[in-house]
């Protein structure tokens, strides 16, 4: 038992380690080999979630502890990012099947290597071992963006990795900080929460990204091709939220609850001014970036709304959202593959020539704007109520967010499946095998989490409700 | 068994639009059509005997499967987030599937004929069926999860059906504005279940009615949203902009969305809340304000329009506005009864619309037409009967319901201004009704126009017709036929509504019997002023001219206003945005940060030129401030 969540990093790792240094000269061969490891690791994640004790989700499980140390443990929080993570990574690598014709063995074997980082980082049970994966993982996407990226690689590639490594130094000073706490039996006073709080937070708001941390994320997307945006929005900005519900809001209970105002004004001008600089935006992978800014203020303003159902929903906001924001990156992959061009103005009319793509892109779209029956809505809802009990202008605030989002997200949809067939297109191919298989699964999934979503929450509010009680009992401290 | 036909009354159009959706491309158009039709007539039949077995000594709850189950930390606590897909089967449910049912099959049948030579007739089955699978999924709810995934489920519907001729820049648009306005409403109607849930606890609406207290007043505000999601889904005054837009849809669509079906929504969810609604006087005047004003406006409006399906689309405004005031005066029975009989005559207009702009080369403007009596005789007829109904001719079904309206609405007992404002509002809006629906008769049918729909060269339309008669029958009957079940002294209960005095406020409107006779009396002679103004003395074209004429021609200029008031400060608002994120946040953050590095890294790199000449520079400097400094420290000391 305990070997499954060694397995879940070791796999991908070594996969990852053969495959950069397999000859590169059978490009066949290495996507299969890539793509065999990955859903090995896919397979193994599935078995953990059998082999998975709902009845006792809140403890940590499946410990991994070698020297008597705990290294490795899963719960109901963490069960779902990993499944999320290998899900998503096969179906980044069939999405980049046909787009990366460079260098393939690095591309698969870096893919399969950050695999193994981010599970590792979901899977850390202690918080040496997360700041460890939680860093390592800016390697593998720095080469991932910086070489098969678009003409401004290099550029984003550096803006990414500095960035998100400012935060990260901030996140070893917490851990430094509490490390020397512990050893001088201190225990973690008021103050010192602040100190602990102040560096947390500032690491996991670049990698959310928070408002105003975030610039770094449109510039990565536009230049990251498909597959990576798919995991960059999909699992890598999930870290941040992860980190804060994992480490931040049990460690300094007291801080959060007492800077809950800012965090939340945060995530609200994140919701509202995300949207409205999606609906200015003139390039598709930047407005679906901004996007996922704005659904991740509605994250964090959950999250931070010191209720229960707002954490939960956060939660399943984030799940939720990877699974749509990487189904929304790979539609417009799969736009770009076909004409070479971001920009909403040269599309129009591609329902007629590509019907398939029209309808599960419709899904998606209906997802990102919250529309229930599909995955988004949940999220959105549970938020709504968690922030409504602490003061409905929060909740009005994510209202506001819905209507924006039906307004950049259909002119999104409208202006490039909608109306004439714009002339200056090249003739667009149908869907290709793969490229359905993709698409297919990810709507299904879309579908299934809206329709179904107690297969998660279920087990999620388990663990939140453990996160829970920290925020309740400095409530009760502090007398409300 | 009832577990079955529940089953069958909700899931039959979408495992139908399923079915279709795969495997109907090697169906002729014949069988995906009589596969859809069927489908829906076959959940109306389904309904009906649930009616028979059920109503009106039982009502139950059929559940398929639970959506929603958070239990927010011990089970035994609340508030537990549940929403469940059900049925709920009781009178109010199983009267608007029925008509859903009934209506949605023959738009169906309808469309077969209508869709005839359009390449995208399958797609337009499937939707069709999509969109009677989720009108059914929002009047069975139990709670008021599950009525917002119908709600939302018929606004995506109904943008993909409004567009459905997407190539058209006009149709596109026009969905994207309808989908846009509607959200508006979702967000108010989201922020309204979420403020009942926080307060009461709970989605179900059972436990709604049984848990609201005396005195919580923490409740106007949630139900005030309600209101708001609820008057821009019924296109109410002030969000009914999207509503006469949404015509660029194919004919069938506006009689199965905008007449009948997803319209009325706002009006049943009012009706079905009603337990709570009844509470609230506050919320009742603005109901019956928003209703009149409705009312009014969109019937002087639709009489200066020239678009054929735009008149009966501002029709449909002005009748659902009728509604409203019922349900303002807390009439609420009445306003469902007004519901079904609207449902019927108007689907009945719009259809027969799309007969007539058919044979006319698909021409949609009115004063380009006249003297299609003679050609289109039999849709002539039906469409005659479907304006009797609207206009509120004695014993037809549009009369009957209106009627009893204005009735209860002069015997209002709470506010007795609010009584006298519902009933002359009223009496307003029936004379501009006459006066618009015999405008649309005359220029259409009885005005002097040789061209006007010779250039048909179809034979017949019969199977557009047929599925109009059951209309025109309804239009005709229906409201003698469905009285005694609204207005009957012991079947009042059965519909879930709280009828109150009812009863007693029609018997003593009925005591002063000008009451009724005025309204006859509005309705002849708004006839007769019609057809002495557009018939005898051809006044329509001069009429446009005018200055009233060309600011109802104008639509009263709502989107002009729109467009000022909120189209483009937001967008200048998310340019500014836009610019700002990158030259404000990202070059003040990041990017001063960069600046900052790179003017360091060139103070270092000056001082570490190599030159000999510049290290001895700083050498002396060096030593010579060093000197002064400590001469100076020295006297300092």
């Amino acid at each position: 038992m305990a070997v499954i969540p060694f397995l879940l990093i070791f796999i991908p790792l070594l996969g990852g380690a053969v495959v950069l240094v397999w000859p590169s000269d059978n490009a066949d061969k290495v996507k299969k080999i890539s793509l065999g490891v990955a859903l090995t690791t896919l397979a193994v994640a599935s078995l953990m979630m059998g082999l998975f004790d709902y009845s006792k989700s809140n403890f940590l499980q499946m410990q991994w502890e070698p020297f008597k140390l705990p290294m490795l443990g899963v719960d109901g929080l963490s069960l779902f990012f990993v499944l999320l993570t290998a899900v998503l990574v096969p179906l980044g690598m069939l999405a980049s099947w046909l787009g990366i014709e460079k260098s393939i063995n690095r591309y698969y074997g870096l893919f399969l290597i950050l695999e193994s980082l981010i599970i590792g980082s979901f899977l850390a049970a202690n918080l040496l071992d997360f700041y460890i994966f939680f860093e390592a993982v800016l390697v593998p996407m720095f080469f991932l963006i910086g070489i098969w990226g678009g003409k401004e690689r290099i550029a984003a590639a550096f803006k990414f990795f500095l960035y998100t490594m400012a935060g990260s130094v901030l996140l070893m000073v917490g851990v430094v900080f509490l490390f020397y706490l512990i050893m001088t039996k201190q225990g973690i006073s008021e103050g010192h929460q602040h100190v602990v709080f102040w560096c947390f937070f500032l690491a996991f708001a670049v990698k959310v990204p928070m408002w105003p941390v975030h610039t770094w994320l449109p510039a990565a997307h536009v230049q990251a091709p498909t597959g990576v945006s798919m995991i960059l929005a999909g699992v890598l900005l999930k870290m941040g939220g992860y980190g804060f519900i994992r480490f931040m809001l049990p460690i300094a209970p007291i801080a959060c609850y007492e800077w809950r105002w800012l965090l939340m004004g945060l995530s609200a001008v994140a919701i509202v001014y995300g949207s409205l600089v999606a609906l200015a935006q003139t390039n598709m992978k930047r407005l679906v970036a901004y996007s996922s800014i704005a659904h991740m203020g509605v994250v964090t303003l959950g999250m931070f709304s010191a209720t229960l159902i707002g954490l939960t929903g956060a939660v399943f906001h984030m799940i939720s959202h990877g699974v749509v924001s990487a189904g929304l990156f790979f539609v417009v992959g799969i736009l770009y593959q076909r004409t070479q061009s971001l920009d909403i103005a040269d599309y129009g009319g591609v329902a007629k020539a590509m019907p398939l793509l029209a309808i599960g892109f419709l899904i998606l779209t209906c997802a990102g704007m919250g529309v229930p029956g599909t995955s988004g809505f949940i999220g959105e809802l549970m938020t709504l109520i968690g922030t409504y009990k602490v003061h409905p202008i929060w909740a009005a605030t994510i209202a506001i967010g819905l209507v924006l989002s039906a307004i950049y997200g259909l002119r999104l949809y409208g202006n490039t499946m909608f109306g004439p067939l714009n002339k200056n297109l090249p003739t667009m191919s149908k869907l290709e095998g793969v490229e359905k298989v993709v698409l297919g699964i990810l709507v299904v999934l879309t579908l299934l989490l809206g329709l179904y979503p107690n297969c998660i929450l279920k087990t999620v509010e388990k663990s939140t409700l453990k996160t829970h009680r920290w925020v309740q009992s400095v409530k009760q401290v502090s007398g409300e | 068994m009832i577990q079955a036909l529940a089953f069958l009354a909700l899931f039959l159009p979408l495992l139908s639009a399923i079915g279709l959706a795969v495997g109907g491309k090697s169906l002729s158009r014949r069988a995906v059509y009589g596969n859809a039709t069927g489908s829906v007539a076959l959940t109306a039949v389904a309904a009906l005997v649930l009616w028979l077995r059920l109503i009106p000594d039982q009502k139950t709850l059929v559940m398929f499967w639970s959506w929603l189950d958070v239990t927010l930390g011990r089970p035994d606590q609340w508030p537990l987030l549940r929403s469940d897909f059900a049925v709920r089967l009781d009178a109010l449910t199983l009267a608007m599937m029925m008509l859903v049912g009934v209506i949605s099959t023959l738009v169906h049948g309808y469309a077969y004929e209508y869709m005839r030579r359009d390449p995208g007739a399958l797609r337009f089955a499937c939707l069709l069926n999509l969109f009677t699978f989720f009108m059914n999924l929002l009047v069975a709810a139990n709670d008021l999860g599950q009525m917002f995934v119908g709600w939302e489920g018929v606004g995506v519907i109904s943008f993909l059906l409004i567009g459905f001729w997407y190539e058209k820049p006009t149709a596109k648009k026009a969905a994207m504005k309808a989908f846009w306005v509607n959200r508006v409403g979702d967000a108010f109607l989201i922020l309204g279940m979420v403020g009942l849930f926080c307060a009461l606890g709970t989605l179900s609406y059972e436990e709604l009615f049984n848990k609201w207290q005396i005195g919580s007043n923490e409740l106007l505000w949630p139900l005030l949203f309600m209101v708001l999601g609820a008057m821009t889904k019924s296109a109410q005054i002030g969000f009914h902009v999207w509503l006469p837009d949404a015509m660029e849809g194919p004919t069938p669509v506006s009689a199965l969305l905008h007449s009948a079906t997803m319209v009325t929504a706002g009006a049943f969810l009012l009706i079905r809340l009603n337990p709570l609604l009844q509470h609230f006087p506050e919320l009742h005047t603005m109901i019956v304000v928003v209703g009149v004003l409705t009312a009014l406006l969109a019937g002087a409006v639709a009489i200066a329009q020239t678009n054929l399906k735009r008149v009966i689309a501002y029709s449909t405004c002005s009748q659902l506005g009728f509604m409203f005031i019922a349900i303002g005066i807390s009439a609420y029975g009445l306003a469902l009864f007004h519901l079904i009989t609207h449902a019927f005559f108007k689907s009945l207009l719009f259809l027969g619309a799309g007969v007539v702009s058919e044979k006319c080369d698909h021409e949609q403007d009115i004063t380009k037409m006249g003297g299609l009596w003679r050609r289109l005789p039999i849709t002539h007829i039906l469409m005659l009967l479907g304006v009797m109904a609207l206009v509120g001719a004695p014993m037809f079904s549009g009369s009957i319901s209106k009627d009893l309206i204005l009735e209860a609405a002069w015997a209002y007992p709470g506010h007795a201004w609010l009584g006298w404002f519902a009933y002359g509002g009223g009496l307003i809006a029936v004379a501009l009704t006459g006066v618009y629906a015999w405008r649309l008769m005359i220029l259409v049918f009885y005005g002097r126009n040789e061209n006007a729909g010779k250039g048909s060269s179809e034979p017949d339309l019969w199977a557009m017709w047929v599925p109009m008669v059951p209309l025109a029958v309804g239009a005709l009957a229906l409201g003698s036929i469905l009285k005694p079940w609204f207005i009957g002294e012991g079947k009042l209960w059965l519909w879930e509504i709280n009828f109150g005095d009812l009863s007693a406020r029609l018997a003593s409107a009925h005591q002063v019997s000008w009451v009724t006779w005025a309204i006859t009396i509005v309705v002849g002679s708004a006839t007769v002023f019609a057809f002495v103004i557009f018939g005898w003395l051809r006044l329509n074209p001069s009429w446009m001219q005018t200055k009233l004429g060309r600011f109802l021609h104008g639509q009263a200029f709502f989107n002009e206003l729109y467009q000022r008031l909120f189209v483009r400060p937001l967008f200048w608002v998310s340019d500014v945005c836009g610019a700002a994120d990158d030259a404000v946040i990202d070059q003040g953050g990041p990017g001063m940060a960069v600046r900052f590095v790179k003017s360091l890294n060139r103070c270092v790199c000056w001082l570490q030129s190599g030159y000999v000449y510049r290290y001895a520079l700083f050498m002396i400097v060096g030593g010579l401030v060093l000197v002064v400094a400590s001469l100076f420290w020295i006297g300092v000391k």
